[in-house]
């Protein structure tokens, strides 16, 4: 074949079935971590993929078709969960959010304050930490694990990027359960890459204070 | 008097809404004297950016795939 070099920067897009293979997996693994349904998430991908490629549009390099390849599939998921939503279980969302309270619990003191265990302590750096192949690991696997409504405000906030208003009109929650959600999440997922052994042992302990 | 609990909710919630000026006074009075929350805060930025990567297709595949 040919050198590794050449094909960073000759190969056009359309041609390149080494980045078209990577991109559909990137694809698969995004739409599966939202829709958690190994063949919805194979049809949203084809389908973003069949719009894309009738599109014809002009791209600079793959990181910008990529980007944009990524934009559709976006749309296609947020449709995707517009249908699946009107299956969600007001009754079960609360009993997941007082499910939730039993973590408030073991994380915090009934003062409020942290308890002694549970007080976060520093990460890697962020450049250092996004580098690291057992970061992502474990937050996919975080991911997965969060609780079912949790882990679809988040994916729908931070992954489509709907704004919070938006999520609590699609889910029929109000806005404070909405934002509870993502508070949980978010307070579940850092817990959770703490506790699969995410730290920074060799960190110079800068942020510090007991 | 504000505590952890509320404290991480308010450092949430600015990911997600305007926070007003009482509610930043509230965070700019407790992070001082509390590692904790001052961690925590870094760590839901960095979750952020980390979904920021992955939603534009950006993110290194982590099961997979040795380094290159
Ligand atoms: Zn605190």
């Amino acid at each position: 074949m040919a050198e590794e070099a050449a094909s960073a920067r000759a190969l056009p897009w359309q041609h390149d079935h080494e980045y078209l293979s990577r991109l559909r997996r990137d694809m698969l693994r995004f739409a599966q971590l939202q829709l958690r349904d190994a063949a919805a998430a194979e049809d949203a991908v084809q389908e973003a993929l069949a719009a894309a490629w009738t599109a014809q549009e002009r791209f600079a390099g793959q990181s910008q078709h990529k980007t944009w390849v990524f934009g559709i599939l976006r749309h296609k998921l947020v449709d995707t969960l517009r249908v699946k939503q009107r299956t969600i279980n007001l009754s079960a969302l609360d009993s997941e959010i007082e499910g939730e309270e039993i973590l408030d619990t073991l994380l915090f003191k009934d003062s409020g304050h942290w308890a002694q265990h549970s007080k976060p302590r520093p990460w890697p750096k962020p450049e250092t930490a996004l580098q690291q192949k057992q970061f992502w690991k474990l937050f996919e696997l975080c991911l997965d694990n969060l609780p079912e409504s949790t882990g679809r405000v988040f994916m729908m906030r931070e992954f489509l990027g709907l704004e919070t208003t938006e999520i609590c009109d699609e889910l029929t929650v109000s806005a404070n359960h909405c934002s509870v959600l993502l508070y949980r999440a978010r307070l579940k997922l850092r817990t959770c890459l703490t506790e699969k052994g995410f730290d920074d042992s060799g960190y110079d302990g800068e942020d510090n204070d007991g | 008097m504000a505590n952890c609990k509320k404290v991480t909710r308010l450092l949430s919630d600015a990911l997600d809404r305007p926070l007003t000026p009482g509610e930043w006074l509230t965070i700019r009075t407790h992070l001082p004297m509390c590692s904790g929350c001052r961690n925590y805060r870094k760590q839901i930025a960095l979750l952020r950016e980390a979904t920021k990567l992955i939603r534009d297709g950006e993110a290194p595949a982590a099961a997979d795939e040795a380094a290159g």
